[in-house]
């Protein structure tokens, strides 16, 4: 009988040493996910690329370029047709017929 | 325009007192031609910034640094900053764009992105209005003090713990991976109801019924994820063929493609599992009139309700833009009357279109652009537009000048001043060629000219020509039975075959002016005719098998 009882009790032991492993493994993999779906806290940074703080250039407005080009590629992302407007392909001999035309988007046109 | 006009000139709105001056700068999201100058042969130079450029520019005639509307009639980047790109627009789901606006009409483009964020506030303005409240057309428009000497200042919002860490670092929460729709309605909302009475709502679009984002058909392009970096975003097909034709289409999700090519993938959990598949219920509604498919697009019969009033008639004759609303034929009195809800939903005009995109030419549902308009006709026949400051002049001069009894959007009695006589054509070319034009035209449904003392017409399809804008969304709720042809053969038929149907006998306004002379409020021909016209059919197209029924 004691041997039964010695038995159930290493059982439930190691079950319950399986689910607190797989509580571990559960709570770390949404920790992953999680961190990785949230952007990291940022300086804000000012046209000259100097940090925005409640000490420092704290009257300045941010700069985009600076503060979120520190880690992206701000001149590729900014390389789009909502940012260029056809700015990108603009010349003056365009449209050879149509001099007054300068691109094919709406920065250029007439 | 230069670029410092081109971000923030001739921007001003006040709502309560029914003003919206759009500035270009308003709907752009920074960067290009906002942020860079150009080389001497005109491409773009990444290689400074615009206060760079105008400190080395030197040249008074310098048209790039050049301004209307500053004292000196010179930019002034150096005080107002430019106009960077804003990931924020896109990238943040509370963006404050109507503050962010105010700053560009202040010519504070620097401080733009920072309002916009809703990091903080500013104080000051390199630019004040003397009056918010004047109006387009008055004295003290545009008139205002600017401040050059006093740099504005930020406060930032340092004790919001939503936005900033106590050391003062931006939240990364704040940043949203994922581009809402409310972001693309920022600019896209006013201008799609404007175009083709457009709405973004559950009731009236059942993909927004449905979850999707307009990014979920509206991709980023590319196959790498170092092209999608360039952030271009799909773009779907457009009968104008004014800006960037070469992207129609390219990466563009599809009706055909996610309703019957299986390629739907839902990537977001709040997206539908799957999509319908409507080829069982087509044979089944259309069996022995398949060809319709081909012939006429998705939208065409599934976009049938669009909400708001919408511009339709475009009338510059008296030198001032006078728009009629696409739903009511009323008058619009300001910028925020199109996207008012109409008095009831009203069905597109449609068109023959080849998109080019392998399914040849259909039949697509459009809103179209009625204008008429003075220019000057060049040697090779292509006409320029005359600017309207000057049509205005010579409208003042007209002894008999035109006003027309109309309704406005409130449906009060008004009146509107237009061209619609031969002898006010007559009138005019003689005004504007007194000013110093040269082959001074009338364009409306013709192209209209002095010839010996003599007004003459001609054809130009090209230019005498509504514009059409497509209607590519508001696809109706299939449960609200608004579809064509949802009750099938042969009842279902009778939606477009049928002698008052509206699919062929809408009446498309052809001559704004006389429209709105003699018939108003009632389109009538010969200054109307049924849209059918345009496809070559004289009256509708009614099998036997369907006339038999007495209606």
């Amino acid at each position: 009988m004691n041997f039964r009882k010695e038995n159930v009790m290493q059982w439930k032991r190691a079950g319950a040493l399986c689910m607190l492993i797989l509580l571990c493994v559960l709570v770390f993999a949404v920790a992953s996910e999680s961190k990785s779906l949230v952007h990291r806290d940022v300086w804000l940074k000012n046209e000259q690329g100097e940090r925005i703080t409640p000490l420092e250039n704290f009257t300045d407005p941010y700069s985009p370029r600076k503060t979120c080009g520190t880690c992206h590629p701000y001149s590729t992302i900014t390389s789009g047709f909502h940012f260029q407007q056809g700015f990108d392909e603009m010349s003056d001999t365009f449209n050879p017929s149509k001099p007054w035309i300068l691109s094919p988007g709406m920065y250029g046109k007439w | 325009m230069s670029a410092y006009d081109w971000a923030g000139a001739f921007g001003k709105l006040n709502p309560a007192k029914k003003i919206k001056t759009p500035a270009c700068g308003w709907c752009h999201p920074g960067g290009g031609a906002m942020e860079h100058p150009r080389k001497w042969d005109g491409t773009p130079d990444y290689s400074m910034n615009l206060v760079q450029a105008e400190r080395r520019s030197i040249e008074p005639l310098d048209g790039d640094f050049y301004s209307h509307i500053t004292p000196d009639k010179r930019s002034h980047f150096k005080e107002s900053g430019v106009l960077e790109g804003d990931c924020f627009i896109c990238h943040l789901q509370d963006y404050k764009f109507g503050p962010r606006n105010k700053q560009i009409n202040m010519k504070n483009y620097r401080w733009a992105a920072t309002v916009g964020a809703g990091l903080g506030k500013v104080k000051g303005a390199i630019f004040t209005f003397e009056d918010p409240a004047a109006k387009p057309g008055t004295k003290d428009y545009m008139t205002g003090t600017w401040n050059f000497s006093t740099r504005p200042t930020v406060t930032y919002n340092w004790n919001d713990r939503n936005k900033f860490t106590r050391q003062g670092k931006l939240r990364g929460s704040l940043v949203s991976k994922r581009v809402y729709t409310k972001s693309c309605l920022l600019c896209h909302k006013g201008p799609d109801t404007k175009k083709v009475g457009w709405l973004q709502s559950p009731k009236f679009d059942a993909h927004t019924k449905g979850g999707l984002n307009c990014t979920d058909c509206h991709n980023l392009v590319g196959k790498t994820e170092k092209e999608r970096l360039e952030h271009n975003i799909a773009k779907g097909w457009h009968p104008l063929g004014s800006v960037r034709d070469d992207l129609d289409g390219t990466d563009m999700k599809t009706c055909a493609g996610c309703h019957l090519e299986g390629q739907y993938a839902p990537t977001r959990s709040d997206m539908p599992k799957e999509v319908k598949n409507p080829t069982k219920k087509h044979e089944e509604k259309f069996a022995d009139v398949m060809f319709h498919i081909d012939m006429i697009s998705c939208a065409n019969c599934h976009s049938t309700r669009q909400p708001t009033m919408s511009g339709y008639i475009l009338d510059m004759s008296a030198g001032k833009q006078v728009w009629y609303t696409s739903a009511t034929v009323e008058a619009v009195t300001w910028a925020g009357d199109f996207g008012k809800p109409a008095p009831a939903p009203w069905k597109p005009w449609v068109t023959l279109y080849d998109a080019r995109n392998g399914l040849g030419e259909q039949y697509i549902p459009v809103v179209p652009k009625v204008a008429q308009w003075f220019g000057e006709k060049m040697p090779n026949m292509e006409i320029r537009p005359i600017m309207l400051k000057y049509v205005r002049k010579a409208f003042g001069t007209l002894k008999n000048s035109s006003l027309v009894k109309v309704r406005d959007v409130n449906g009060k009695a008004a009146k509107r001043p237009t061209v619609g006589t031969d002898e006010h054509i007559k009138a005019m070319i003689f005004e504007l060629t007194a000013m110093g034009f040269k082959n001074v035209v009338f364009v409306s449904d013709k192209v209209y000219e002095l010839r010996d003392g003599r007004v003459v017409s001609y054809e130009d399809h090209f230019t005498a020509h509504p514009h059409n804008f497509p209607v590519h969304h508001n696809i109706v709720p299939i449960e609200l039975e608004k579809t064509l042809g949802r009750k099938g053969t042969p009842d279902g038929c009778r939606d477009c075959h049928a002698e008052n149907a509206e699919f062929f006998t809408k009446m498309l306004i052809r001559n704004a002016g006389r429209f709105l002379m003699q018939d108003y409020p009632i389109p009538r021909e010969p200054n109307a005719e049924p849209q059918m016209y345009d496809w070559g059919f004289r009256k509708v197209p009614v099998p036997d098998e369907l006339a038999t029924k007495k209606e």
